[in-house]
């Protein structure tokens, strides 16, 4: 059987046994209700805004989104902020210039050129800080150990 | 047969001679070259907390004793300091500096040999405590040489061995305003300063052995790096845009020519630095305004601007401080002849080191506490006086 033929067996089997859904008129219902359809039109209207916020928040999807979006803001504020007071307590120079960079000779003039002998005298131990002088101890152990290549 | 005997042996013992005399000296110590015992003991140097560095402070500006944690540092640093003291004896230190690298040139070690400077200083300080007098001046000879072999390259290089210098002279006055009168010591003393002084690294060769670097610097390639690392600083602030893009767009004929009015520059520097010092800072007056007058018009002029800028500053320091070396060697004089007679002299003893700034003697002034040699030039960059003063121990 094809498409054709199966639609006009539907619309006999359905006028036959009326098991079709009754439709609303709404124009009808209006016009032979007027007093009813006045009532529940200003009911609805109270309603409705409340209804939707109680069962859009009511939703488990939405209590996660909204979990999530305060989460995610939170940990952004702290983000920025940390960032912030870094930046107000380090000299912007420490993280642009490598320590290395601090002593060689067109900084070290620059640095006479701004401040005199002083002001090199204060790139070289600034520099040496970030360098580091500490030397490191080697245990024998670690030697052996190195030694051994384990 | 006996005879080849004979022979056959003094052969033997000649080609062992020769073996010897012909093969390196693997176990001569110390080496000719002083960088290699001073990067020993910047090797070996552990850098004390922040708590023990504290201390050390206080101790170098004569705030504290020395305690039982500064004790310890100093004895587990004894081979480090002897390091030092070992190398800064050795006439040549080559520190292997890449003057190809040009104005990217690293001196790391300005650094580091400023830090066993400031050790070398709280040791002297824990001797002077203790009365061994002679070895904390020997600490700070110690630092004078090392200035020396710091400082023997160019122009920064000297400024911070100038530094040095300074720092060591200030420690070497509070050393014999409390040291007893020793004529021995103080005789000592003397030669070993005036030795120091002699051979004192000298600022012309360091100006030329910079010229030279900058000189290279001044080509096309390296333009756009040397304006934008001086992009912030006044120089540049002082011309216009337009003559600092002529630069920037400048072929192989202008660099030379840019090249060729620096080094004339530069040989006005040296005609300069011979003079008196009165002169010589008028005449470098005189050509730092001229360049940086004609930086404004000329391109030509603008990286001579750049790499000459505060000429005079150098110029100045370096008589600063070696008006101060004469200063003391004068006042170990002065100091002898209290050891001598008992009391401080008069009048000032003829023959003693001059006042650069003026060419003349010291003043010398005689007070309750000890006294004063006073500059009778002005020190026409900071335009004042020099002074310094000397106490004696009654």
């Amino acid at each position: 059987m094809n498409k054709k033929n199966d639609k006009w067996l539907n619309d006999l089997i359905s006028r036959v046994i009326n098991t079709e859904k009754p439709q609303f008129d709404e124009k009808k219902w209006q016009q032979k209700y007027p007093d009813e359809f006045q009532t529940l039109q200003s009911r609805a209207a109270k309603v409705s805004t409340s209804f939707l916020w109680t069962s859009i928040l009511k939703s488990p999807i939405v209590k996660f989104a909204v979990a999530a979006v305060i989460i995610l803001a939170i940990g952004l504020f702290m983000i920025l902020y940390n960032q912030d007071t870094k930046n107000e307590n380090v000299d912007v120079t420490e993280f642009t210039q490598p320590p290395a960079k601090m002593l060689t000779m067109r900084a070290l003039k620059i640095a006479y050129y701004n401040g005199g002998i002083e002001a090199v005298e204060t790139q070289c131990d600034n520099a040496i800080e970030k360098l580091g002088l500490k030397s490191k101890k080697i245990t024998v152990q670690e030697l052996l150990t190195d030694i051994d290549g384990v | 047969m006996a005879k080849n005997y004979y022979k056959a042996r003094i052969g033997i013992i000649c080609i062992f001679l020769a073996m010897i005399t012909m093969s390196p000296p693997v176990l001569g110590f110390p080496p000719d070259n002083a960088a290699v015992l001073y990067l020993r003991a910047f090797i070996l140097y552990e850098e004390p907390d922040r708590d023990l560095n504290k201390m050390l402070d206080d101790l170098r500006d004569g705030k504290i004793k020395p305690n039982d944690q500064i004790r310890q540092y100093f004895e587990k640093n004894r081979p480090i300091i002897e390091l030092a003291t070992t190398a800064s004896q050795i006439p040549d230190c080559d520190w292997g500096r890449d003057h190809s690298k040009g104005l990217d040139l690293m001196m790391p070690e300005l650094a580091t040999v400023r830090k066993l400077a400031f050790m070398l200083v709280a040791d002297s300080k824990v001797s002077l405590i203790d009365g061994d007098y002679k070895t904390s001046l020997e600490r700070c000879l110690t630092i004078h040489r090392m200035a020396r072999h710091i400082g023997d390259d160019l122009i920064i290089s000297n400024l911070i061995g100038i530094a040095m210098n300074g720092l060591a002279n200030k420690h070497i006055k509070i050393i014999l305003s409390e040291m007893p009168a020793d004529v021995e010591t103080l005789e000592w003393l003397k030669n070993q300063m005036i030795d120091i002084s002699a051979k004192r690294p000298s600022f012309i060769s360091a100006v030329v052995n910079e010229a030279e670097i900058s000189a290279r610097e001044i080509r096309k390639e390296r333009i756009d790096e040397i304006l934008n690392a001086h992009s912030e600083d006044g120089i540049l602030n002082q011309i216009p845009k337009e003559i600092i893009e002529k630069n920037r767009n400048g072929d192989d004929e202008y660099f030379a020519e840019s090249r060729k009015y620096y080094l004339d520059c530069i040989a006005s520097v040296q005609g300069a630095m011979a003079l008196p010092y009165e002169n010589a800072y008028r005449e470098l007056d005189k050509l730092n305004e001229k360049i940086t007058k004609e930086a404004g018009t000329n391109p030509v002029a603008v990286m001579t601007s750049i790499m000459l800028s505060s000429i005079i500053r150098p110029c100045t320091n370096e008589m600063v401080f070696k008006t101060s070396l004469n200063a003391v060697v004068a006042a170990i004089d002065i100091y002898l002849l209290k050891a001598k007679t008992g009391q401080l002299p008069d009048k000032l003893p003829v023959g003693l080191p001059k006042d650069l700034f003026s060419g003349k003697d010291f003043e010398y002034e005689k007070n309750d506490d000890g006294f004063i040699l006073r500059c009778q030039g002005k020190d026409l960059g900071k335009d004042k006086i020099h002074e310094y003063e000397f106490k004696a121990r009654k």
